[in-house]
């Protein structure tokens, strides 16, 4: 028999070899989709993951710093919350000075002594710190105030180190407006009323966002259609319904993928994740001791 | 064999691709939640961290240190460095920050937080978390409402050579501001009286102040009392003391009951100013002390005693004898009922002095710091 004889396959070998590719190729084909969901899976559960990781940065932070008592929550409901939220604090080296009118007052703040997510803008509310009788601590508190004029820089007019100047005025509260009141060093916060809530975005999916004068703003999600949750609470660990009694708030939130993926289960649906977040009100007034 | 078709092998390597990518995909998705984690929980770590270190150092205030500071920009206090930072308390967390004074009572406390893994060695080089925060501090003010050199309900008699001079008096070798302004001599009710025998007197602006609101007002001493008392360094039942300063080494001996600080100024306790409880009677014989002194009883001084500060009695003031030194009381004294009188043979002063910088200089030593009444704490950036 000649060795290069030319020769084809036969039927039977070619149907051996044809299963053989089909077998091989469906197994390929299933590894290839089963990668496929894997990956659309990962990337879900990573992007819940991380939606996740940036509400529980950015909800306690703004809440942890309110004082409840002094009328920081000024509204608050089972799914949306409404606070002042603080951007600047300054320390005073001019402070407003008391004893005439309210309005077109100077203050003058450090630049060094400065910090915060942004700098002081006209418009901002302000607290400014009222000292009153520098001998007792029960008459003192924090005057409100607005911002009247854009900021400008200045000097600290003892050491000439580098300040803002603004135009402030300030609405009669439970202090007395007396000369020599608000001394050098008073500490001043600016702060921006928000309202975190869970609101339909563009998409018809759920967000926790929240609203500022400048409107509504999504933060975070996909959340499910209720996945936002506030409990509050008070000193004693009690549920209340009185904002100036609240010492601690519960935050459920229930996430969902952006995207439904097929689950280990078989069935298809989007990913579903819950956390919970307490944070404690760390400015809340303290009981008076002593004068 | 030169028949060496078909394609088991490339097949195979295809294969094992796709599994090498996945498995590598998969790892590489794994360690980056990982290391996100381990973010997400150092800086949460170092939140703990700072806030536990502004806590300690709110509990570590040391008046005698921090109260004198100047303030910013002049002054401010390292509470520790970023190269060599404290440990929080419970371990969990490293912190360094500065204590800034801002005015004559309030501080702001200005602390860096990190985590434990954020060292300088394995997992945490070039690494780690940090969070900043910032609390504000009041010197706790006590307002004593001095209004004269001996405030009393019940009447006075001085005689032999004693006096009751509401003239602002600094103590000797004491670094004080220029005298203020004169207080009375001897505030007291308005029934009362005060009699002075033989080369017995009394000074101030005026004299003597009748106060119809005296009652009122030692109904708020009371409740400040009651205060110190609650924080006082010393507590010793009634009786017989001689108290002076004293040492270990040249370090003042504060463990010392006896030692109640040295108002003389020549030594190392001369920053010493303890808060000295007696539960009963007492009498005082030789040689000095400085700080508050509160008797429930009744005060007995004999001989050259001398105290620096607040005295606050629930009973009677008396003394007897002067030695040889000026005065027995500087600062402001109290007594809810009160009989001053030398009787002995000595020829000395029994002396109650006003005095505005021993006062001042007493509380500003003896004040704790607590935190602003609302709104103390800052996230700073």
């Amino acid at each position: 028999m000649p060795i290069l004889r030319r020769h084809g396959f036969t039927l039977v070998e070619m149907m051996v070899g044809l299963l053989l590719l089909g077998i091989i190729s469906m197994g390929v084909y299933k590894v290839l989709v089963k990668n496929q969901q894997l990956y659309l899976t990962q990337g879900q559960k990573i992007d819940v993951g991380q939606n996740l990781r940036a509400a529980a940065a950015i909800l306690p932070a703004e809440l942890r710093e309110i004082d409840a008592v002094d009328g920081d929550i000024i509204g608050m409901g089972p799914d949306s919350i409404r606070i002042r939220a603080y951007r600047v604090f300054a320390i005073a080296c001019t402070p407003p000075v008391l004893g005439g009118a309210l309005t077109g007052l100077a203050l003058n703040v450090r630049q060094a002594l400065t910090f915060g997510v942004r700098g002081f803008q006209s418009g901002d509310s302000i607290l400014v710190y009222y000292e009153g009788d520098s001998t007792k601590r029960a008459d003192d508190t924090w005057a409100q105030g607005k911002i009247t004029a854009a900021p400008t820089a200045s000097t600290c007019p003892t050491d000439l180190k580098a300040s803002t100047l603004m135009t402030v005025s300030l609405s009669a509260g439970t202090w007395s407006n007396t000369a020599g009141s608000m001394l050098t060093g008073a500490p001043v916060r600016a702060f921006e009323t928000i309202t975190y809530r869970n609101s339909q975005g563009s998409d018809g999916n759920y967000y926790l966002s929240y609203r500022n004068s400048s409107g509504l703003t999504p933060l975070v999600g996909p959340l499910e259609r209720h996945g936002l949750a506030f409990s509050y609470y008070d000193s004693t660990g009690a549920v209340t319904a009185i904002a100036a009694n609240v010492k601690r708030i519960k935050i459920a939130l229930n996430y969902q993928s952006l995207q439904p993926v097929r689950l280990s289960n078989g069935s298809i649906s989007n990913i579903l994740q819950s956390d919970t977040l307490q944070v404690t009100l760390r400015n809340n007034a303290r009981p008076l001791t002593g004068s | 064999m030169k028949n060496e078709r078909g394609m088991a092998l490339a097949i195979t390597v295809f294969a094992l691709v796709v599994v090498t990518a996945l498995v590598a995909g998969t790892f590489y998705a794994a360690t980056q939640e990982q290391r996100v984690s381990d973010n997400s929980r150092r800086s949460v770590a170092a939140f703990g961290a700072a806030e536990a270190g502004a806590d300690d150092v709110v509990t570590g205030w040391s008046p005698t240190n921090m109260n004198k500071r100047g303030v910013y920009p002049t002054d401010s206090f390292l509470v520790a460095s970023s190269s060599s930072m404290n440990t929080t308390p419970g371990l969990g967390g490293r912190y360094y920050g500065t204590v800034y004074r801002l005015n004559g009572n309030l501080f702001l406390i200005d602390v860096t937080g990190r985590d434990n893994s954020s060292g300088t060695t394995g997992q945490g080089i070039g690494a780690g978390a940090r969070d900043r925060i910032g609390t504000l501090v009041k010197i706790q003010p006590i307002n004593f409402n001095v209004s004269a050199s001996l405030t009393t309900r019940n009447s006075v008699t001085l005689s032999g050579n004693a006096t009751a001079d509401g003239t602002d008096s600094p103590p000797p070798l004491w670094a004080c501001p220029p005298a203020g302004p004169a207080l009375a001599g001897v505030s007291t009710s308005s029934t009362a009286t005060v009699s002075t025998n033989g080369n017995g007197s009394v000074a101030g602006n005026p004299p003597v102040q009748h106060d119809t609101g005296i009652t009122t007002k030692f109904a708020g001493i009371d409740s400040i009392y009651a205060q110190l008392a609650a924080r006082a360094n010393i507590v010793l039942s009634g009786g017989n003391y001689k108290t002076d300063a004293s040492f270990t080494g040249t370090a003042c001996n504060t463990l010392d009951q006896l030692n109640w600080g040295d108002g003389q100024n020549t030594t190392t306790c001369s920053t010493y100013f303890p808060i000295i409880h007696i539960t009963g009677n007492v009498t005082l014989n030789g040689n000095q002390g400085q700080g508050i002194l509160l008797v429930d009883g009744n005060i007995s001084v004999q001989g050259s005693y001398q105290f620096f500060g607040i005295t606050m009695a629930k009973g009677s003031i008396g003394s007897a004898g002067g030695g040889s030194t000026a005065a027995h009381f500087y600062g402001a004294t109290m007594a809810q009922d009160v009989n001053l009188s030398t009787t002995n043979t000595l020829s000395g002063k029994a002396t109650l002095l006003y005095s505005n910088c021993a006062i001042q200089t007493v509380m500003s030593n003896v004040a704790v710091t607590s935190l602003l009444k609302s709104r103390s704490w800052v996230q700073l950036y």
